[in-house]
């Protein structure tokens, strides 16, 4: 008896301890981490828009934007986005000024392999979204150049800072977005295009009484096998459920997005 | 045995990651560069170090039959002591070890020593013990980092050495490489032994 | 869908031995002959799978609620190795035939970061209960197809004339490089 009171006494005094040790230490380090990370994004935002002297924070429908400002008046906006790449999502922060002209552009975070995806953490690369406005198109092969071998993770680099622009645009600067509202379709057959994993998906659909009733892929360039995991289920969950955003198909993310991005390019206005 | 004995036998006769095998997973995984394996062999290095002095303090006091239990939740104090210390003064350190920090209470180095050597020797061999250990595990991390950060990046620590008509091998960077270049050290450490008459 | 990308995430593409780098000791260890792997591999998916439900327990209503998060990687290596434990006297007395065949792997797990690391990652990516279980699973399925492969190859390796100084170790390490290279094929597939 004595000796199990003796283990328990034993093992109960190094736990205590223990627990005294690890709450000391979080006392002293949880300021000094808040702190920093406090002060990295502030530097890091102050890169971005050196002129401001203050940044408030927003928060709208889950999206975190930031507002710079100077001497009270907002002079830009920031944000990360996302878009998904090869690894996983790729993140980009993104500053807008109020004229709707970009600021600066960066990578935040990716998933992308090493040595191939990286490439989009190039300076010059990231260098060609700095004279875009917020006018402008911001998609890949169109004013944005591709990195051969890294088209995947390009494209998604850039359809994240559209994203984020979009965002910015829709916020503070009253962009109108595209919106979805079947109600508001006339009859007839739509044309859109999305970008899938290969390139370019093209697809035509007719709305018949306020309901799709058909979506037809005329055009894309995924690989045959991923493609045929996508080509039906999508469409045919657009039309079930009336709605473009639907699952994506497993092993055929990217073709998916591109499908559904293309049925909203065809109906959106 | 001597203390510089105690210290040196870390390095080359029973290097943990290069002949006992120990610790291989930081290894593999923290290795990208010179400083993360050299900043990996540190945190270590500093957790073997604190155990080796409370555990060998405590050896008479801690019974056999909980000796496990309460080795671990030594190693665990001080591997969160660590974490939280990076995370508030090494933060870009921090980030880049991630998940390897609190692993290093899985380290079966720290628990193998522990358990074989600072609950049977008295405090001064235990620090040399541990700090050779430490130094051991920290050399073969940062020499591996320091590989794979020649040949899959062209630098090293961070530094441009390679001349610009070097193109890296960027499967040194990957997971793949890893794996592959550790073959080779084990390799050349086998080499070493060899000529060293160590087995 | 979530779960199924979790769970293919966990088995392919972030395979816990050849892309995270978990569980490597064992995978050395005991990838000598395809029997004792396949023991192994069964030791280690019973018990991640009970660790993950506990430690995701312990997290939500014990170190969450009461703000102790410092303490969750020493919460976590004694629930862990109390499991392995318990798991060990359960088993001898309970099923005395299924103890022989995994008993010996059992006290190995305590030390395998595979373990740890998937309690700490469920955490880190705010999994909820049913998504740590099925993490969980395809951690243990993705160490088990990665332990057996090695040992399949690794078996043929003995028979083979490799080179004195890479015998053992140095060339498993290989092996498994080449092993991983595949497994980056898997890259982009979710």
């Amino acid at each position: 008896m004595a000796y199990i009171a003796r283990l328990t006494f034993v093992l109960a005094m190094i736990c205590i301890a223990a627990a005294g040790a690890l709450a000391l230490t979080e006392g002293a380090t949880t300021p000094v981490i808040e702190q920093r990370i406090q002060e990295e994004l502030f530097e890091a935002m102050a890169d971005y828009v050196p002129e401001a002297d203050n940044f408030e924070e927003k928060v709208v429908n889950d999206k975190t934007f930031y507002i710079a400002e100077k001497g009270g008046e907002e002079i830009g906006y920031i944000m990360t986005a996302s878009a998904a790449g090869y690894g996983g999502p790729v993140y980009m922060n993104v500053a807008v000024d109020t004229e709707g002209e970009i600021l600066a552009v960066d990578v935040d975070r990716h998933t992308e392999t090493p040595g191939i995806g990286d490439v989009i953490e190039d300076e010059e690369w990231l260098a060609q979204f700095d004279d875009k406005t917020i006018d402008d198109e911001i998609a890949l092969e169109v004013d944005i150049d591709n990195i051969s071998g890294s088209t995947v993770t390009c494209r998604a680099a850039t359809n994240a800072v559209r994203n984020a622009v979009d965002e910015i645009g829709a916020e503070f600067l009253g962009l109108e977005v595209a919106e979805w509202d079947l109600a508001d379709v006339e009859d007839g057959t739509y044309e859109g295009t999305g970008s899938g994993f290969g390139g370019d998906i093209v697809v035509e659909v007719t709305v018949s009484g306020g309901e799709i009733t058909s979506i037809e892929i005329i055009e894309h360039s995924e690989t045959p096998e991923y493609f045929e995991l996508a080509k039906d289920i999508i469409p045919e969950m657009i039309i079930d459920e009336q709605d473009w955003d639907v699952d994506e198909a497993s092993g055929a993310t990217m073709t998916s997005i591109g499908i559904k991005d293309a049925v909203f390019d065809a109906l959106a206005q | 045995m001597s203390m510089a004995k105690e210290f040196s036998k870390g390095i080359i006769k029973d290097q943990p990651v290069l002949r006992l095998l120990l610790g291989l997973c930081p290894a593999l995984g923290v290795t990208g560069t010179a400083t993360n394996g050299f900043g990996m062999g540190m945190a270590a290095t500093f957790v073997l170090l604190c155990a080796s002095i409370v555990i060998s303090l405590l050896r008479s006091v801690i019974p056999k039959s909980v000796r496990v239990p309460c080795f671990i939740v030594i190693i665990a104090t001080f591997v969160t002591i660590v974490d939280m210390t990076m995370n508030a003064f090494l933060p870009e350190l921090h980030d880049a070890l991630g998940i390897f920090i609190p692993l290093i209470v899985v380290n079966c180095l720290i628990l193998g020593r522990a358990e074989a050597f600072f609950s049977r020797n008295p405090l001064h061999t235990s620090i040399a013990d541990a700090l050779g250990m430490g130094a051991g595990f920290a050399l073969a991390l940062t020499i591996l980092g320091a590989i794979r950060e020649i040949l899959g990046a062209g630098t090293i620590f961070g530094v441009v050495i390679t001349p610009e008509a070097f193109e890296p091998f960027g499967v040194f960077a990957t997971p793949p490489g890893a794996f592959i270049g550790l073959g080779f050290m084990l390799a050349g450490m086998n080499y070493i032994s060899k000529k060293l008459k160590l087995d | 869908m979530e779960l199924l990308a979790i769970l293919f995430g966990a088995i392919f593409i972030n395979n816990f031995v050849l892309t995270r780098f978990l569980g490597i000791c064992p995978f050395l260890g005991v990838s000598k002959k395809v029997e004792t792997s396949v023991g192994m591999s069964a030791a280690v998916t019973f018990v991640m799978v009970m660790a993950a439900i506990i430690t995701w327990l312990i997290q939500e209503y014990i170190l969450f609620p009461l703000d102790l998060g410092y303490l969750r990687t020493v919460a976590f290596i004694l629930v862990i190795s109390s499991l392995v434990q318990f798991v060990e006297t359960v088993m001898r007395k309970v099923a005395p035939t299924l103890y022989e065949g995994l008993g010996i792997f059992l006290p190995l797990i305590t030390t395998n970061c595979a373990i740890l690391g998937m309690a700490i990652l469920n955490i880190d990516e705010g999994y909820n209960i049913l998504e740590s279980i099925v993490h969980s699973i395809g951690a243990a399925v993705g160490f088990a197809i990665a332990l057996i492969i090695l040992a399949g190859i690794r078996e043929r390796l003995e028979l083979e004339d490799t080179h004195k100084l890479y015998h053992g170790a140095a060339v498993a390490m290989i092996v498994a490089g080449i092993v991983s290279v595949a497994f980056q094929g898997f890259q982009g597939m979710i």
